[in-house]
């Protein structure tokens, strides 16, 4: 089957956005996010967002893929909004409930937060979306690894975290299978208490094991048949250069957090 | 138990950037008490056409229809389907998680929630069917079975739940020839004594294909042939533009028939060639 689940949104294409350097793209959303947070006026976070928009219609994701990932914000946006509508206070008042009121500093204070929490939401799905969970790790590699002065094993780390990574679809592929074949053997994973429920899961946790050790340990013999040692030093196959994109980018970004700090938007 | 299928459709994760279609309208009939094979090369959508047919999937588009009914969303008469309809899954050996052989096969009945002693009984009666002794396994951990033994164990773990139409998916995977034979022997016997209604999925045109009366040749996606094997055995050509190479049986005899041998060229056991190669030589002898 070349249907493959993937981990998290990742998007395959060749944007401008998918093309960066996965350490660049991890330092300007730092840049980004610290911006958002820094905002002040709602100038400001107009332009930011639309910015954010012109970078989707850069990257072409589908929209309503893009809202899927939005969605789980929703309720919190929605709660947040409410809270701020009616806690705070200031400006004209526009509805008056017995002793509750709604006033417009209420409303303009709710969007703006909204507004802010959907355009953190938005940029980290960006790059989400335009890399591969693989890159993200490897991009993260070279943040931490200032912390080998401190004896903290960087390179298993990564690895362990690329193993991981590239495993996670091959067990929730596994699972879904399992889960199958034992409801067809007339399992029940859905009715019963909560005890119940944790009991019948046997049948789908015990294979799952089984073959997660079976296929550790293959994974050890073919590391170490192709030389994996630990201790040893790394390289890659593709080392990645960072490009005139890439730094444009960086500045870009930084360029953003230095302007809204010193116009004070 | 009469199987049909009509204008199946599966999507799989539509309405995302990764929606792959993995069958497309098809329409197939598999007769009661037939034998049939699903054959295709990978990602042809065998798997999945199979999974349609105890409800497992849900289609796309279409419909499945089991003698007469169509198959819906009721919960109730889904798990009733099931137990009539046993899916055996690829490397069913791999779904093992109890600690003997009996619990294993007793896991469908006790959620079935029959009683202690019919349990019993229902087993004993599927290890028999597939001529595992229960007095030598039941009491023994699945995971020390051979490869052959456990793949029956699995199997038996189906037969269990008695129900009226088998279905396997690559049952042959990863045996060896004395495996396969077995296996070859029960699926037969299934069909022929107890009159199941047997589907068999592979990906390789081999002796697999010679048991069954029936083949569906799927490819990309989609019902590409159907008919007796005989048919199938003849279209040496087609085969090989889909990606299927013949028994080498049957590559052989289609090699000598080219050479001028008057010998039949759909022919897929070692017996019917011998017997084939016989009858030429008799004729040579004789003349």
């Amino acid at each position: 089957m070349n249907r493959s689940i993937t981990l998290g949104h990742f998007i395959p294409g060749r944007s401008l956005l998918h093309r960066l350097d996965p350490r660049f793209k991890l330092l300007a959303l730092l840049n980004i996010l610290i911006t958002f947070f820094l905002l002040e006026t709602h100038l400001g976070m107009a332009v930011l967002l639309l910015l954010l928009l012109l970078l989707v219609y850069i990257v072409r994701v589908p929209f309503g893929y893009l809202l899927r990932g939005l969605r789980p914000i929703f309720y919190i946006a929605l709660f947040t909004l409410v809270i701020h509508i009616f806690y705070e206070k200031g400006g004209v008042v526009l509805l008056r409930l017995g002793p509750v009121t709604v006033e417009s500093a209420g409303i303009s204070e709710g969007l703006f937060v909204v507004a802010r929490l959907f355009g953190l939401v938005l940029a980290t799905l960006l790059v989400t979306l335009t890399s591969t969970p693989l890159s993200l790790a490897q991009g993260l590699e070279y943040f931490i690894k200032p912390f080998q002065l401190i004896r903290l094993p960087v390179a298993e780390v990564t690895m362990i975290m690329t193993i991981a990574l590239r495993f996670i679809p091959t067990v929730m592929e596994e699972s879904q299978r399992l889960m199958r074949a034992q409801i067809a053997r007339g399992a029940d994973f859905e009715s019963g208490s909560l005890f119940r429920k944790a009991h019948n899961l046997t049948p789908l946790i015990v294979p799952l094991f089984v073959s997660a050790f079976r296929r550790a340990d293959e994974l050890a013999l073919a590391m170490e048949a192709r030389g994996f040692c630990i201790g040893a030093r790394r390289t890659r196959l593709h080392e990645r250069k960072a490009t005139l994109c890439d730094w444009a980018a960086l500045f870009f970004s930084a360029a953003l957090l230095a302007g809204i700090m010193v116009k004070g938007l | 138990m009469r199987i049909c299928t009509e204008d199946l459709t599966h999507i799989y994760m539509p309405d995302s950037p990764f929606a792959v279609s993995a069958i497309e309208g098809i329409t197939v009939n598999i007769e009661a008490g037939s034998f049939a094979a699903v054959i295709g090369p990978s990602g042809s959508g065998k798997s999945t056409l199979i999974q349609h047919l105890n409800g497992l999937l849900k289609p796309t588009a279409g419909r499945v229809v089991i003698d007469g009914q169509v198959v819906g969303e009721n919960k109730v008469e889904l798990i009733a389907l099931r137990r009539r309809i046993g899916l055996v899954f690829q490397m069913p050996e791999q779904q093992f998680f109890a600690e003997s052989v009996f619990d294993e096969v007793a896991f469908a009945p006790r959620n079935l929630g029959f009683k202690p002693k019919q349990v019993d009984e229902l087993v004993y009666q599927a290890l028999d069917l597939v001529s595992l002794d229960w007095k030598t396994f039941a009491r023994r951990s699945p995971f020390q079975l051979s490869s052959g033994q456990k793949r029956l164990a699995a199997i038996a773990a189906i037969l269990v739940q008695q129900p009226e139409a088998l279905i396997l998916d690559e049952p042959a995977a990863g045996l060896d020839p004395e495996g396969r034979r077995n296996l070859y022997l029960l699926l037969s016997r299934l069909n022929q004594e107890k009159g199941l209604t047997i589907v068999v999925v592979t990906h390789r045109l081999d002796d697999l294909c010679a048991l069954a009366d029936h083949y569906l040749l799927l490819s990309g996606g989609r019902l590409v042939m159907h008919g007796p094997p005989e048919e199938l055995f003849s279209q040496d050509q087609k085969l090989r533009r889909l990606g299927l190479d013949l028994p080498p049986v049957t590559r052989f005899m289609h090699l000598l028939a080219e050479k001028g041998a008057p010998v039949k060229r759909t022919v897929y056991t070692m017996e019917q060639a011998c017997r084939e190669i016989n009858c030429w030589l008799k004729k040579e002898t004789g003349s």
